[in-house]
């Protein structure tokens, strides 16, 4: 049997709220960055800087509409790049702003790269991310907890660190090269 | 389940992640600033998060569409039945459409979750997909796709092949209560002009030889002291032969809920007229004049015509390539047939065809397709108004001269839009008339 007039479906689709989020933070997220680092910063930023975070709310936009290209990373090294730019050394609670900002913005872009903006999303993959989210947030200030307690032994402790860190982040990046290449035509 | 044809690809999202985390990573130890490690964290997290969970095998998929052939307005399902395999988290699905459907969701494209307490459990996907307009189109392509945990990995299935679909013309509403002018065939419900075999009462008459016994009327037999008896109407059957003229689409089609195109009128009252007199147990034959040049459907009777009668519809292109040639189109013609022939009467052709056909003796209502009020504008060329509107002044005056030539031309106005004429031809059918051969 087919679907009759009677039959088809009449009441609206739920209501998809996570591309419209996801659209919103992409756009914050790198004004939240930009922000952070001038407050950390403490200091009126020149015009050149001035002229470079012009691009930032070009290249939001960008990958708000377009969060499958290679917008999001453009905008995230350029966000990188004023962070290193203005501020120097400092865990100021900006930091762990800037940090989570970040995550959000990359979050976001990920959310909505899963399906075409229009696709309508089951609200138990919303959830899923947020709660997703939610715990690397907390991973987040944890680690900016510790690099504070770290930082205020002493820079002989920081130095002792160093190499451990190489080591850990190597192994990271190894095992994530490794995982990630195309599995075809392996045994 | 179909076989699985690609595997799971690294996505931008992914890259960046590493990208991002990583350079982070080794700026910050290089330059001993742990404010980039703060930064760089939750980055290489995902990314390690991502690789550890990362799917190996393709899921299994089947996806069905659950009708190939529809009435307008109706809807049927695509399903998507995905096997997830560990790793997987969201699918989604997405069916591209052709015009003159409607989609739901809007977009075409739907996404599901694999749920965590049960990872093997199939995920179902359905879009559902409404034909708003007659004719005969492909469905799709559609494609499925799964992807990793944070959007790291993506598998997708390519683009699915698209299923040519038909969409059978909703008839428009029609019931005719006037008698057919010419029943010849040999069952039906209409009475013939001949006294016969029938249940229609005509009179009673004195027995002759060959009348049956039970036909005997026995009050009227005992009082005249004669064997009288009861006579009746033969019942018979006729053929109506429907002439569509497709070469020509005027107005704009918004679908079985919008506005119709003339085509679309024609479509449906052909359908409509089909219908009623298959109904009713005479023959319908189709003649369709389309791009394709001319189509024929010969007579017959019965609900399986009545389907293949929709399904030839279906299928009309509009387009002039073949043109009115009388002597093509009215060949075997049955002589006593009904023609009703459905057309906008904008080509001069076609009302010639409807003139030759009445003067070869040939019943012939033409019915007037052409929907009110429909205008041509064209903002490249500020003549086609006014040229239009010449078009339409000429063409009342070339339906006027076909009236008067005898040719009965009606507009198309649902129930009862052919009684009168119908009515006025049967009558006129008694009268000795001159027929060109």
């Amino acid at each position: 049997m087919t679907i009759s007039e009677a039959q088809l479906p009449t009441a609206a689709p739920p209501r998809d709220y996570g591309t419209g989020i996801a659209r919103l933070v992409i756009f914050t997220a790198p004004v939240l960055v930009v922000l952070s680092a001038y407050l950390a910063h403490g200091q009126q930023p020149g015009s050149s800087a001035i002229l470079v975070v012009a691009l930032v709310p070009s290249l939001s936009a960008g990958t708000a509409f377009r969060p499958d290209s290679h917008f999001a990373v453009t905008l995230m090294a350029l966000l990188v790049l004023i962070w290193l730019a203005l501020v120097s050394d400092d865990l100021t609670p900006w930091t762990l702003v800037a940090a989570l900002s970040l995550l959000s913005l990359h979050t976001a872009v990920a959310f909505a790269t899963i399906a075409a903006p229009d696709a309508l999303r089951c609200a138990a993959t919303t959830r899923r991310w947020l709660r997703r989210y939610v715990v690397l947030a907390v991973l987040t200030a944890s680690v900016w907890l510790l690099a504070r307690g770290v930082h205020e032994l002493g820079p002989s402790h920081s130095v002792a660190l160093t190499l451990p860190a190489f080591a850990i982040v190597g192994t990271v990046l190894w095992v994530v090269r490794e995982r990630s290449l195309p599995r075809t035509g392996r045994c | 389940m179909a076989s699985p044809s690609r595997s799971w690809l690294p996505t931008t999202s992914h890259l960046r992640a590493g990208l991002a985390g990583g350079g982070l990573a080794i700026l910050s130890i290089t330059f001993g600033r742990p404010d980039l490690l703060v930064m760089a964290t939750p980055l290489l997290v995902v990314c390690l998060w991502s690789v550890v969970t990362r799917p190996t095998d393709p899921p299994a998929y089947t996806e069905r569409l659950a009708h190939r052939t529809l009435r307008e307005g109706e809807a049927t399902r695509w399903r998507f039945v995905v096997e997830p395999t560990p790793g997987a988290e969201d699918i989604v699905a997405w069916v591209i459409t052709p015009g003159f459907t409607r989609t739901w969701p809007s977009s075409g494209a739907i996404t599901g979750s694999v749920d965590p307490s049960s990872p093997d459990a199939p995920v179902r996907l359905d879009v559902v997909i409404r034909s708003i307009r007659w004719g005969r189109r492909d469905l799709g392509p559609v494609a499925v796709a799964a992807t990793s945990a944070w959007g790291a990995f993506r598998w997708s299935s390519g683009e699915l092949r698209a299923h040519p679909t038909v969409t059978l013309p909703y008839p428009a509403a029609f019931d005719s209560t006037a008698p057919t002018p010419h029943p010849n065939g040999l069952v039906g419900l209409h009475r013939s002009a001949r006294r016969g075999e029938g249940s229609e009462f005509s009179s009673i008459r004195p027995f002759q030889l060959g009348d049956r016994l039970r036909r005997i009327h026995w009050p009227v037999s005992l009082r005249t002291g004669e064997l009288h008896v009861t006579s009746t109407w033969a019942d018979q059957d006729t053929l109506v032969v429907l002439l569509v003229d497709a070469s020509n689409d005027i107005g704009t089609s918004g679908g079985v809920d919008g506005t119709a195109s003339s085509l679309d009128v024609a479509v449906r009252a052909a359908g409509a007229v089909a219908e009623h007199y298959l109904h009713g147990g005479d023959r319908v034959e189709l003649r369709i004049v389309d791009a394709s040049g001319l189509t024929r459907l010969p007579g017959a009777a019965g609900r399986h015509h009545l389907r293949r009668v929709l399904d030839r519809l279906a299928a009309v292109k509009a387009g002039s390539s073949f043109g009115f040639d009388p002597q093509v189109t009215q060949a075997h013609l049955s002589p006593g047939a009904l023609v009703v022939m459905l057309s906008p009467l904008v080509s001069p052709r076609a009302l010639q065809q409807g003139v030759s056909l009445a003067q070869h003796g040939f019943t012939v209502i033409v019915v007037d397709t052409l929907p009110a009020g429909v205008r041509q504008v064209d903002p490249e060329n500020p003549f086609a108004e006014h040229a239009w509107r010449i078009r339409l002044l000429e063409r009342s005056r070339e339906v006027h001269r076909a009236r008067q030539s005898g040719v009965p031309i009606v507009r198309w106005s649902g129930p009862g839009s052919l009684d009168e004429i119908l009515r006025d031809v049967s009558h006129r059918s008694t009268a000795p008339r001159m027929a060109r051969r």
